[in-house]
């Protein structure tokens, strides 16, 4: 009874998916692990629950993955957009306005130092911007705003600014990257102690018989 | 025993419906312990497919990034080519088949593109250009250094690609290591399987191998995950 059960939910789950819109990779993966299960465990409850998870997959919708930008980055972007719109023909006003409003994290921070730079007030604001983003970046930047402000900002120097920027970040990932292959090497030395383990382990249980014997 | 290799095959789907990923790794990681009938060999089975699937997925994501900057790339080369000589986006575009109908904006096909490809230099150049078609300006200037830093991203990842990848190609035949020596015991050494199969060090040696297994996959997944959400 049970069996005739799991056949014919497997069958059913089966139309489902075909006549869904095609059968898909997932789909087709539960298939294998309905009918694996339905052969050798012969249960009907993880089968129905089996099923009941292939068909809400099929409706759940696609979500986007979250973006891992960290504060400094965010910050080269930044200035690589300010240079860039700078040389795009726009004031230096509208290029920091056009390239923080391109990043939502970044507008309230560049409003107070905008802010601050307008009451006199700069050092109050340089200081809060360093907080808001630790690293070099930000008091260069922060400092390049208020000289804008009094005399203008040049599309070459915040270029260069950007790119100086820009290599010294990849030269501290550089640093950071030149440690990964020294951890990496563990893995291979791990996988390695398996095959040990699967020739060590029959030994040590016929020592043990043997030993027993004796 | 039973239930509990039930309990995870249900976790593993529910796991993997929700990151949308297939289950055929696990599933096959069941299968091949599924002619020993040792639940416990099912059950690392399935993590070791777990691992694996997080590897692969890891590795789809970077072929991905790759497809997409040299789109990115050929697109911005070509931009930079023809907008000198034809003086305006929307011919430059018309030209490079982009605009074949003429109905959509040049901004909208540029941004249309950047959106596609995710690749944050051609993010920034449809940004300057909805900008410069408001508030005028070159574009050309913003193109070439976009293509500068495409170009110099990918040579830099493409100098560190051949140590990763024999670090990974090590890697992952270690990892199917024990699974063919098992299947040699079963087949030419009985005495040895036997060992392996019904006692507790047999027991205790393979969920090493499973952890160990699962463990090393996840974490040089995680790796090259890290490695290409930039960018």
């Amino acid at each position: 009874m049970t069996e005739a059960l799991s056949l014919a939910w497997t069958a059913g789950v089966l139309v489902v998916i075909v006549a869904g819109g095609g059968v898909e990779d997932l789909a087709l993966s539960w298939v294998v692990l309905a009918v694996m299960a339905w052969l050798h465990h012969d249960t009907l409850v993880g089968l129905a629950i089996l099923g009941l998870v292939a068909i809400l997959v099929r409706w759940q919708e696609s979500r986007p993955a979250p973006s891992q930008v960290d504060g400094r980055d965010l910050l080269i972007k930044f200035w690589r957009l300010v240079s860039v719109y700078l040389s795009a023909g726009l004031s230096p006003w509208q290029a920091i306005d056009a390239a923080a409003l391109s990043e939502s994290s970044l507008v309230g921070p560049i409003g107070e130092l905008a802010e601050s730079i307008q009451q006199r007030a700069y050092d109050g604001g340089l200081r809060q911007f360093a907080v808001a983003f630790p690293g070099p970046e930000a008091p260069m930047i922060g400092a390049m705003i208020q000289h804008g402000y009094k005399h203008g900002l040049r599309a070459e120097d915040v270029m260069w600014q950007a790119d100086a920027m820009t290599q010294r970040r990849q030269s501290d990932e550089a640093v950071v990257r030149r440690r990964d292959p020294i951890w990496l090497t563990w893995l291979p030395a791990i996988l390695l102690l398996n095959v040990v383990w699967i020739f060590m382990a029959p030994m040590a249980t016929m020592l043990k018989s043997t030993w027993l014997k004796l | 025993m039973r239930g509990l290799v039930l309990a995870m095959a249900v976790g593993l789907t529910i796991w993997e419906a929700y990151h949308q990923r297939s289950v055929w790794p696990e599933a096959l990681g069941w299968m091949v312990a599924l002619p020993s009938r040792n639940m416990l060999w099912m059950v690392w089975g399935m993590m070791a497919g777990w691992g694996w699937s997080q590897l692969t997925e890891a590795v789809g994501k970077e072929k991905v990034r790759d497809r997409d900057e040299q789109a990115a790339e050929t697109f911005l080369m070509q931009l930079a080519q023809l907008l000198p000589i034809r003086g305006a986006l929307g011919a430059a575009l018309d030209d490079m088949g982009y605009r074949a109908l003429g109905e959509s904006s040049p901004t909208g096909v540029l941004e249309d593109f950047a959106g596609h490809c995710r690749v944050s230099a051609l993010t920034m150049v449809s940004q300057v250009a909805r900008r410069i078609s408001r508030q005028g300006g070159s574009l050309l200037p913003v193109v070439r250094e976009a293509l500068r830093d495409i170009q110099s991203t990918r040579r830099a990842r493409f100098e560190r690609r051949p140590e990763e990848a024999a670090q990974r190609t090590t890697v992952m035949i270690l990892g199917v290591a024990p699974v063919l020596l098992m299947a040699g015991f079963g087949l030419f050494l009985p005495t040895f399987y036997r060992a392996l199969d019904g006692t507790s060090i047999g027991n205790l040696a393979v969920s090493l191998v499973g952890t160990s297994m699962t463990a090393v996959w996840w974490i040089l997944a995680a790796h090259i995950e890290r490695s290409s959400a930039a960018r």
